[in-house]
């Protein structure tokens, strides 16, 4: 039986309040409460900076290929004469001094690739292009008549345009050479059994430098690498409990999270310093892959609140229900991170095979976590996705510095691509999670990739 | 604002969601302990002694039952820890100061919250928050006695002559009003 008293005096004190003392809220704000916390919107410049550099490290690779300086040689120039007939004579101008003329036998595409002096016929040689004409040869007075003069295969700077004469009285034409070209000269105006003048005079060289018999080869080896990797999440995983009293929900943690395999792809070039060593700038991308569990055949969920009143609408009691079912979730979680690598390494060449290891630092570029995890406020199943209503705050939006170290094994398929297989680890300096959540995670991969390589100079 | 929401910004330490905290349930609470304590001062202590707890435990809250009713029981302990054990057991009462049991409810619905207030506050320690517990709170004997370290039976005889003390004073005010 319950005393009047006590009900009306219950009834009456039960929503009875006074004005919030604010200076009490004052006080405890300024004296007792830890540090707000606040997730300053700092400007990144550090993946803004890593890329500028890995794009300068790219740009300039034109800039590494070292041009073979390529000598005029004037003093040695020597001009092939091709006559169709054998008995051709060819003599010169008196005065004239021998060895830059060369007899080659028809047809042209026999053309030796180098004609040694004294090879039959003298001829004058041409030390300078600016000065007087060079007497070459005559014509036989019997047709056929054809002279091909070529400027020779075998010259580093032939002749790309010169003044022809033929004859002592016709006027000098200018014709031009190509490269390996041969310029045939017929019919032109000379008397049976004279004695014709081939003037050729050498206006301009050609500007390419062509040395058929040597390949111009860049000082600078560039490789270009794609890999593909994965790594057992379990093995990646790690653990630190901050308060010793949640145990128990770092117990839950663990066995409603299971781990799988992650995956890892990178991109990188090879800038070769000299035979063994490098710099290796590139694009790191991780992925780690866990399923989520959670399941509770008597999960107990507050189902309303009903409030009975009397007729003057003073609250008598709330009646409070609840609702008791299974419940059951499986979630994909889901980390990803890119970085951008900057490795050194040096390789050992044995055959087709190069071993090489590598190290160096990787700054991570951005990091996205989605999933969900058992709540350490109520025990529940709640998101980490970011950007999603209600998502609890555990995983940090950039993981800084990590360091990377592999091993590389590989065969090479032809003169400009391999294959390889690379052990690979990555150590993450800082945890996964938030500074302030008591339970740290750490993902350092450990794990094997395969890949191609294809050199690009 | 959610109270789920507000609750865990509290558990964040986000100081909005405190203050929201504060200023919704730090009226109430104040209400509460002006009953426990004997004075305003003392009672603002209280307060603020107890809502330092609720922000620094407050993600030890489950989401079963009320918020409020959470948040009532930590001023309620934090109250409590005021007073001695002694102050159940030594305070002694004159029994010619006991009046007759007022038979009228009407005269209890006719009192003012003020009215209601000050009466409790006259009553000694012991009686005061053994009435508190069980009339307002809600609490049984046997809680109350494991609350304060008292047996139930102190409980229960603290109770009777807390009524008794309450119904002469609420009669002696009727007396004076008459």
């Amino acid at each position: 039986m319950t005393n009047p008293m006590d009900d009306i005096f219950k009834r009456k004190l039960d929503d009875y309040e006074l004005p919030a003392p604010m200076h009490i809220w004052e006080n405890i704000e300024a004296n007792h409460l830890p540090k707000e916390k606040t997730t300053p919107k700092k400007a990144n410049r550090w993946p803004l900076l890593a890329l500028l550099f890995m794009f300068l490290a790219i740009a300039s690779q034109p800039f590494l290929i070292k041009k073979k300086n390529v000598k005029l040689k004037l003093d040695s120039f020597p001009i092939y004469i091709n006559t169709q007939a054998t008995n051709t004579e060819v003599q010169l101008k008196k005065g004239s001094t021998p060895d830059a003329i060369h007899q080659v036998p028809s047809p042209v595409s026999q053309l030796p690739a180098k004609m040694e002096q004294g090879n039959g016929l003298t001829g004058p040689s041409i030390t300078s292009i600016k000065k007087a004409p060079i007497y070459i040869g005559q014509l036989s007075p019997n047709p056929p008549n054809n002279l091909a003069i070529s400027p020779s295969t075998n010259l580093e700077r032939p002749i790309q345009e010169a003044n022809l004469k033929v004859g002592p009285n016709s006027a000098p034409t200018s014709k031009s050479f190509e490269w390996d070209s041969i310029l045939a000269i017929s019919s032109y105006d000379f008397a049976p059994g004279s004695t014709s003048i081939i003037q050729l005079e050498p206006l301009s060289l050609a500007s390419a430098p062509i040395i058929p018999t040597k390949k111009i080869r860049l000082k600078a080896r560039i490789e270009l690498e794609i890999m593909a990797g994965a790594f057992p999440v379990s093995l990646a995983k790690k653990y630190t409990l901050l308060d010793s009293e949640k145990l128990d929900y770092l117990q839950r943690r663990q066995s409603s999270e299971s781990q799988q395999i992650g995956y890892t792809g990178q991109i990188r070039s090879k800038i070769f310093l000299n035979s063994t060593w490098y710099i290796a700038p590139g694009l790191r991308f991780n992925q780690i892959n866990e399923t989520f569990r959670y399941e509770d055949t008597e999960e107990e969920r507050l189902g309303e609140i009903t409030s009975v009143f009397d007729s003057d609408g003073v609250l008598l009691r709330a009646d409070t229900s609840f609702i008791i079912g299974h419940r059951q979730k499986v979630t994909y979680n889901r980390l990803q991170n890119l970085d951008f690598t900057l490795e050194v390494g040096f390789v050992k060449r044995l055959n087709n095979f190069r071993l090489g290891i590598q190290t160096g630092p990787a700054l991570n570029l951005g990091f996205r976590s989605r999933g969900d995890l058992i709540s350490p406020l109520d025990q529940l199943p709640a998101t980490f996705t970011k950007g999603e209503v209600d998502a609890l705050e555990i995983y940090r939006s950039n993981l800084s510095l990590s360091w990377l170290i592999s091993t590389q094994l590989s065969y090479a398929l032809n003169d400009q691509n391999s294959v390889f297989i690379e052990p690979y680890s990555q150590i993450y300096f800082a945890p996964h999670t938030m500074s302030d959540v008591f339970i740290q995670q750490n993902f350092s991969p450990f794990g094997i990739g395969i890949g191609l390589r294809r050199r690009l100079f | 604002m959610t109270e789920k929401k507000l609750i865990e910004g509290c558990v964040q330490n986000d100081r909005k969601c405190q203050q929201t905290v504060f200023q919704l349930y730090a009226g109430k609470m104040l209400a509460v302990c002006m009953r426990y304590t004997r004075h305003h001062m003392e009672a603002e202590d209280v307060v603020q002694e107890a809502f330092i707890k609720v922000f620094e435990h407050v993600e030890k809250f489950k989401f079963k039952g009320s918020f409020e009713g959470w948040i009532r029981k930590i001023v309620i302990n934090t109250a409590l820890k005021k007073f001695h054990k002694k102050s159940f057991q030594n305070e002694e009462i004159g029994i010619e100061s006991f009046h007759d049991q007022i038979t009228d409810p009407e005269i209890y619905e006719s009192l003012s919250v003020n009215e209601i207030m000050e009466v409790i506050k006259r009553l000694p320690d012991g009686y005061r928050i053994v009435f508190n517990l069980y009339a307002i709170e809600g609490y049984n004997h046997k809680e109350i006695a494991d609350l304060l370290g008292i047996q139930e039976s102190t409980s229960r005889s603290q109770l009777v002559k807390a009524r008794k003390m309450l119904q002469g004073m609420i009669l002696d005010t009727q007396k004076i009003a008459v």
